[in-house]
């Protein structure tokens, strides 16, 4: 699957996108594991809380969807998906 | 008084008169400042029906209680008109230093009558006013004009004025103030300069006294502290400023591209927030009193786009590149400079020549009707059209009415992706429901500003909801109203809300004024403002039927995206919304509801 990062998450991996495979992380709460495994500390700031829960102020998006409206954090991936990693940014 | 000045200056240009009145307090503690203020005085001063580019129309500058104080961000004015692009009300929020300069100079509002003979400014200091001749300044650009008009003036004063545009009654002209900063919407701009009235110079050395200056010093701690600590107000916006937005909501998939004909623009990535940082923009800029410092000053060094100034900000980039199918970043940037110095609202100019583009491509706009081949993507036909439209020469005398009159014109107005004839803002609501019905349902037409729901919806502050669903959305869209209308006539920043709510708003308020606000009660007073504008608009001649969305947005499936097949259920959301508001099914106030906001009409 293609993930792509952005803001400061995008910072902390060193890379705007990365390719994983679904085999290896079938779902995002693997996908995170993975990630933070991959890229280490700084990522893993910008994605976990302290007690390593997935921080609700990312926006996690599923090919344009946020995660939360479709299974959180058991979202199933498949090699097809575009998966978004945004932090918490606003505008208008 | 504490808070406020207490002072209001009337000008009548017809009379060449200055006069100085007084604040009535019952008012100002009902309708705060600012937006709330300019509408109270302008829904008792009018006459229905005026001409809005007439000499019967009047024309508000007002700040809020906390404008000029310490609290958060509060450096904000509201211009306050009726509008000549919507023939409803106009109310333009600016940041920058005129507004706090007014404050210092001693007024709350000032209030614009008559036209003038010929070109003038006011020049207002210490709490006094003068009329001075403007036919020098006449056809100068926003940064000449205030150059001239403080170098005669004061150094440290403070300029609002008009370009050309506003000269010229382009009806979606602004005023420019600091050079940078905007009033705007709705064409305020044109009100001005329907009154040759060129410009607002101020200047004062007056402070604002607050009522408990160590209660007051203590909240604003706190809110600053929040500012401070919450991530979008602390980080995102001060790193990569609003253009921050374009990947955003891209990636969403309700971006609207060539004229809201897809929600995905296959060239977001090369005018995004990451790019403009990367590439153009130079230093970040405050507005006063503010730890968040969203401007972005910004430069293009050579080339035929060459050029300096502020932005472009996330609307612009969008109606000057993504709706035009233009890509490149720096004839955005370069476009963005010209609505700047002309002094043209950059999201109905960008969203003008979108309209204009498609006519053009379907026929309905004849090749032998426009100077420039109007085509998506063409990046000098936007920025040429742009001029062009500043000065109304060629095809710009008709993009000068903007797109609702432009298509109606050649006979499709369905194009004109507008509603109450103002054009929406950078968001497709196909992909973001709530924001649709805000746009239906702003007093001032369409409008992002008046009830962010993009906020929820998309961002997920302060939680996330289904931007694709209609359901209890207009529950939302009512709250982000009433409490904007707070945040707008207090004079803070909008931007304030992504770490603030309404019980810090008020816990500055009821310190700098001395008077007794609870949140239910501030927050009462942002409804009374929106339903007062609303019974304005009816007055007007609004009917329900105004409360509406382009038909492609209720009838187009989006084509493409994570959006794709949605279209906007506006009518189900409008009756839950007019019940929310204690509205009749035809969208008026109910006697009741009149009677617990305390509106006499």
């Amino acid at each position: 699957m293609r993930v792509r990062f952005f803001f400061f998450v995008s910072q902390a991996a060193g890379q705007d996108e990365v390719t994983v495979p679904a085999e290896s992380a079938p779902d995002i709460s693997t996908l995170v594991r993975v990630l933070v495994g991959r890229f280490g500390e700084r990522l893993a700031r910008q994605l976990l809380t302290a007690d390593g829960e997935i921080r609700r102020d990312i926006n996690i998006l599923v090919n344009g969807r946020n995660v939360q409206f479709l299974s959180g954090a058991d979202t199933r991936l498949s090699d097809e998906d575009t998966v978004s990693f945004l932090s918490a940014v606003a505008g208008g | 008084m504490y808070g406020w000045t207490g002072k209001i200056l009337r000008v009548n240009l017809s009379a060449r008169s200055v006069s100085v009145e007084d604040l009535c307090p019952e008012i100002a503690e009902k309708y705060l400042g600012a937006r709330g203020l300019g509408t109270k005085i302008l829904y008792d001063e009018l006459e229905p029906g005026v001409d809005p580019l007439g000499p019967d129309n009047k024309i508000i500058f007002a700040t809020g209680p906390l404008t000029g104080t310490a609290a958060t961000s509060a450096g904000r004015y509201n211009v306050v008109t009726k509008s000549p692009l919507t023939g409803f009300i106009a109310a333009s929020n600016s940041g920058g230093y005129f507004p706090a300069e007014m404050k210092y100079a001693g007024f709350d509002a000032i209030i614009v009558e008559g036209v003038a003979e010929e070109p003038v400014y006011i020049w207002v200091h210490n709490g006094k006013a003068e009329i001075r001749s403007a036919k020098h300044v006449w056809g100068k650009n926003t940064a000449e004009t205030t150059d001239i008009l403080v170098s005669e003036t004061d150094p440290d004063a403070k300029v609002a004025c008009i370009g050309p545009a506003g000269e010229k009654l382009v009806l979606f002209a602004c005023v420019v103030n600091d050079k940078g900063r905007a009033a705007g919407r709705s064409g305020v701009g044109a009100v001005m300069g329907s009154k040759n009235l060129k410009a607002i110079v101020v200047r004062g050395t007056g402070d604002v006294k607050v009522a408990d200056p160590a209660k007051f010093r203590e909240a604003v701690l706190a809110a600053f502290k929040k500012i401070k600590e919450a991530p979008v107000t602390s980080q995102g916006l001060p790193t990569y400023g609003t253009a921050v937005l374009v990947n955003v909501i891209n990636q969403h998939g309700a971006f609207p591209t060539r004229n809201f004909q897809t929600g995905v623009f296959e060239g977001a990535e090369k005018i995004s927030g990451e790019t403009l940082a990367a590439t153009l923009l130079v230093r970040k800029r405050a507005c006063f009193g503010c730890p968040i410092a969203c401007g972005r000053p910004s430069v293009v060094k050579s080339g035929k786009y060459k050029g300096e100034g502020e932005g472009p900000e996330y609307e612009t980039i969008w109606a000057l590149g993504a709706t035009c199918g233009v890509d490149n970043l720096e004839a955005v940037t370069k476009a963005n400079y010209l609505c700047n110095e002309l002094g043209l609202d950059p999201i109905t100019m960008g969203s003008t020549i979108a309209c204009a583009m498609e006519l053009y491509e379907k026929g309905y706009l004849p090749k032998n009707a426009t100077d420039i081949p109007l085509v998506f993507g063409d990046a000098d036909a936007v920025v040429e059209a742009t001029r062009r439209t500043g000065y109304r020469e060629g095809i710009g005398d008709l993009l000068a009415k903007g797109s609702y009159r432009l298509a109606a014109e050649f006979g499709h107005p369905e194009l004109s992706m507008s509603a109450k004839k103002q054009e929406y803002p950078a968001y497709d609501p196909r992909g973001v429901k709530g924001i649709g019905l805000n746009y239906a349902t702003s007093n001032r037409g369409g409008c992002h500003v008046r009830g962010y729901t993009i906020s929820p919806e998309i961002l997920g502050v302060p939680e996330k909801i289904d931007p694709l669903s209609k359901d209890g959305k207009a529950a939302w869209v009512k709250a982000f109203q009433d409490v904007t209308a707070l945040v707008d006539s207090v004079g803070m920043c909008l931007f304030t809300t992504f770490a603030l709510g309404a019980s810090d708003v008020v816990s500055m308020l009821e310190p700098a004024t001395g008077m007794p606000f609870s949140t239910e009660k501030a927050t009462l007073a942002g409804e009374r403002i929106w339903n007062l504008e609303r019974l304005f608009n009816l007055r007007e001649g609004l009917t329900k039927e105004d409360d509406t969305l382009a038909p492609r947005l209720l009838n187009e499936p989006m084509p493409e995206g994570p959006a794709a097949g949605q279209v906007v259920e506006l009518a189900d959301m409008l009756a839950d919304y007019y019940a929310a508001r204690g509205w009749s099914e035809d969208g008026k106030p109910s006697a009741e509801t009149l009677d617990r906001l305390g509106i006499a009409v």
